[in-house]
């Protein structure tokens, strides 16, 4: 299955508060296969109910508090706030500290503030700048977590195109950035 | 499982307006800022003196004080209601709130002679007016914590502080209607000890409220 963008699943996200149910219908399955992935890389240890419990209780606090999103931000640092929230609690519930306290740091050392939300924004801003595929493969591969081999079966590229395009790509960048600060 | 989940959410699903969220904290915030009205009212009392007070330019900072860092209060519940929220300037701006007061409460003890100090620093009501402040801050705070319930909270105990502060202002300002002292420095301490002190326990009182 194609994996939605941000500026996609949040059109979805404008139409269903505008009471949209098929796009609501289209954006629920979206997120679902996304959280699985999310959750199921999270709790390798836990049985697969957990990683179900998990993605129903995260759709259903999605429905009930979707009059938290603001709509003129990013939906899915929006949505993946909630999505941390329910791990976080789920690690406290069953008693696992080491993973807490992992997550935890992790959350103070920037997750879904609103610094990064914006340094999200400057990742996509940095991303455009890059052929379309190849900000894609960085995206999927550095910024979904998804696997080198995941997204070479998917974009029917071979592995080692995709790790070499990851790699440019990101050089690119990074010369890109030096030449913006030293224009300052 | 999840199917079946989805289909019931969609099935469900009604529009949300821009701005939903303001107008639920308005709403919600009504009652309680009504009853906590009614509490000072009847179990208080308007000020005897409040004909002769309203003049005054003290009443009216100890009036505007409360309301200012409300004020400051609901904003930052706008921002701690969504995920991941936190209100990065409200501490400061009520900070500059506090230390406004607190110059004018220094100015008005420099133009007092000093057998005047006790009143306006004891006034004699110290003891009592941050509990006084506590009790009128109760349905305003069970009308925030009904209005993050629906929300998102993320950072819970901060929220916890949030709503208890912005509860402890609200009914510092109902009070201010009846409370009958006319000191500065003690609505920069004792108001300010009753605000703090309903924060705190809206801080105690957050993991069992807010918990999703």
């Amino acid at each position: 299955m194609k994996q939605l963008t941000e500026t996609e699943l949040k059109a979805l996200m404008l139409l269903s508060l505008d009471g949209d149910e098929v796009a609501y219908r289209c954006l629920l399955d979206m997120l679902r296969h996304l959280l699985v992935s999310y959750y199921g890389r999270r709790l390798s240890r836990s049985a697969p109910a957990d990683v179900d419990d998990l993605v129903q209780d995260t759709l259903l606090a999605l429905h009930q508090r979707r009059i938290t999103y603001d709509r003129g931000r990013p939906f899915t640092a929006w949505f993946f706030t909630i999505a941390r929230h329910k791990l976080v609690d789920h690690y406290r519930r069953s008693d696992d500290k080491a993973h807490l306290g992992m997550e935890m740091l992790e959350e103070i050392a920037g997750g879904y503030s609103e610094d990064a939300v914006s340094a999200r924004m400057d990742v996509n801003r940095l991303l455009e700048s890059l052929p379309a595929w190849q900000g894609e493969m960085i995206r999927r591969v550095r910024l979904e977590g998804h696997s080198v081999s995941d997204t070479a079966a998917k974009s029917g590229r071979s592995e080692a195109v995709v790790k070499i395009s990851v790699f440019r790509g990101i050089q690119a960048i990074a010369a890109k950035l030096k030449g913006e600060s030293s224009d300052r | 499982m999840t199917d079946d989940l989805i289909d019931r959410l969609a099935t469900d699903l009604k529009p949300v307006r821009p701005g939903a969220l303001g107008r639920l904290l308005a709403c919600t915030l009504l009652p309680g800022l009504i009853l906590s009205a009614a509490l000072i009212l009847l179990g208080h009392g308007l000020r005897p003196d409040l004909a002769q007070a309203l003049p005054t330019p003290a009443f009216w900072v100890k009036s505007i004080y409360p309301l200012a860092l409300a004020l400051i209060g609901l904003c930052a519940l706008m921002v701690v209601a969504r995920p991941g929220g936190v209100p990065r300037n409200a501490g400061f701006a009520s900070l500059l709130i506090y230390l406004a007061l607190a110059s004018l409460g220094l100015w008005q003890l420099r133009l007092s002679p000093s057998s005047d100090y006790p009143n306006l620093i004891f006034g004699i009501s110290y003891w009592l007016c941050p509990f006084i402040i506590l009790v009128a801050a109760i349905p305003v705070y069970g009308a925030i914590i009904l209005f993050l319930r629906r929300g998102a909270p993320t950072h819970i105990r901060l929220t916890g502080f949030v709503a208890g502060l912005t509860a402890g202002a609200i009914g510092a300002w109902t009070y201010s209607w009846g409370c009958i002292e006319n000191g500065l420095p003690f609505v920069a301490i004792w108001y300010t000890s009753g605000i703090i002190l309903t924060g705190l326990i809206g801080m105690l009182l957050s993991r069992r409220l807010l918990h999703w």
